[in-house]
């Protein structure tokens, strides 16, 4: 996409600031390891969310920077408006999520149609897109991150007194009864699902998981057909992969 | 008008290129190997074995239990047992490792390790410079490479240290009271069955 080389670096710089406080907090930058059955690995400090709160409150004035930066840049419109674009109905048949499906305009979040969790306690609107092309993609994830710095801020003020773990809850040794459960949530890349069957043991008897890049994966061949070998670079982008979940 | 996005892109970048000579938050950016950020007191990379004391083969805490063997979801950890024993911090007659390696190309970092170990022996490092030219053995931990003394336990993790050290100050006042509760119990057995057979000494004589 030519010279995204700067934006790409103002990006890392705001990254490293999160990776920061993560690392400040549980110890390290990616594998945080930081929740348990019943809350927490360890407390945070008061001297934490201050820190946390100043990265917040940092965030919107980096995202205008980001958006003045290539939002609106004609080199970036004409390489990626009606490139790669997704039909509804296609997407739903895939099983694609995330912000792949909700470019597309299919509105499906689970965080509000669940509503697992705490989220039926925050205010946030779920960004829709019109078109499915690339540009679309990009825009989701824009607004995303825009309302996610909005609910981040609904928690940090409502962030409660107590025990960071709940003293009954058993870490080790875990026995489930008999039978099986599917759990999801709403990951940045789409539908992250657990599913486990269970004979009553500590070790499940068959479990799953529905890695959310991998499926959205699956739509690449459909959206490159008809498109330049260029482009197929910068669909591959928009689908934004991990490939820790492809590779299983 | 066609290339304004182009500009307004361009004046952003000129704003963080005039910024990064006079503001912080705009140049991030450290001179590595020179400079380096220090480490934050969570920082945590790859497990060490901790000894107490100064020789390391004696004062190693770890008795090669294998929990942590057993734990490790990417299974790096191998453990073989020694047939000699040595005496723990409490004198007991302990197990001991004869081969502990851990691959630190297959470790992850997560702590399982250091949370289910119940000797704390094994705790987490935050050196993060290894390289090596060999693509296995040079990355593959052995015991004498792990082995780390617990000042620089302290050195690395003072409050975690501090309380690991209370842990175990702890348990020797556990040991010494229970040895000192079994002992009292021996002596008060011993005297019980002393007098119980001075008494039948007695009846027998009296019986007689």
């Amino acid at each position: 996409m030519g010279a995204l080389g700067t934006p790409l670096m103002y990006a890392f710089r705001e990254r490293e600031r999160i990776l920061d406080l993560f690392e400040s907090l549980s110890g390290a930058r990616m594998m945080c390891n930081y929740m348990r059955f019943g809350g927490c690995r360890c407390d945070v400090s008061a001297d934490w969310i201050k820190q946390a709160q100043s990265v917040v409150e940092a965030f919107p004035q980096f995202l205008d920077e980001f958006e003045a930066l290539i939002s609106e840049n004609e080199v970036l419109m004409a390489r990626s408006q009606h490139v790669g674009i997704l039909k509804p109905e296609l997407a739903i048949d895939a099983g694609v999520a995330g912000p792949v499906l909700r470019a597309t305009g299919v509105n499906y979040d689970l965080r509000k149609v669940d509503g697992y969790g705490i989220y039926d306690r925050f205010q946030f609107r779920v960004p829709l897109g019109d078109h499915g092309d690339v540009y679309d993609r990009y825009m989701i994830r824009v607004l995303e991150m825009r309302e996610s710095v909005k609910i981040l801020q609904q928690a940090l003020a409502e962030i409660p007194n107590g025990d960071y773990v709940n003293p009954k809850a058993k870490l080790r040794g875990f026995r489930p009864p008999p039978g099986e459960a599917y759990g999801r949530i709403e990951a940045p890349k789409g539908e992250l699902g657990f599913y486990l069957i269970s004979d009553g043991s500590p070790k499940p008897y068959r479990y799953r998981v529905r890695p959310p890049s991998l499926i959205n994966l699956t739509i690449l061949e459909d959206m490159c057909l008809g498109q330049t070998i260029a482009d197929a670079v910068i669909i591959l982008g928009s689908i934004d992969i991990v490939l820790g979940e492809v590779d299983r | 008008m066609i290339g304004k996005g182009i500009l307004k892109g361009m004046v952003e970048t000129a704003r963080n290129l005039t910024g990064s000579f006079h503001d912080t938050d705009r140049l991030t950016t450290v001179e590595y190997p020179e400079q380096k950020i220090p480490a934050k007191e969570n920082a945590r990379n790859f497990p060490f074995l901790i000894y107490d004391g100064d020789d390391w083969e004696t004062g190693l805490r770890c008795v090669s239990c294998q929990i942590c063997e057993k734990e490790c979801p990417p299974q790096c950890i191998y453990i073989e047992k020694d047939k000699e024993k040595k005496p723990d911090f409490l004198g007991k007659m302990q197990m001991q490792p004869k081969i502990f390696d851990i691959d630190v190309s297959v470790c992850m970092g997560c702590q399982i390790c250091v949370e289910v170990c119940p000797f704390e022996s094994i705790r987490m490092d935050n050196d993060f410079e290894y390289a090596g030219s060999d693509r296995f053995k040079s990355l593959l931990l052995t015991k004498d490479q792990l082995a780390k003394s617990n000042k620089y336990y302290h050195s690395i993790h003072p409050t975690e240290a501090q309380e690991t050290d209370e842990i175990r100050v702890q348990k020797r006042e556990d040991h010494l009271a229970k040895e000192k509760a079994k002992a009292e119990k021996l002596a008060k057995a011993k005297e019980e069955a002393a007098s119980k057979a001075a008494l039948s000494k007695a009846e027998t004589a009296k019986e007689e």
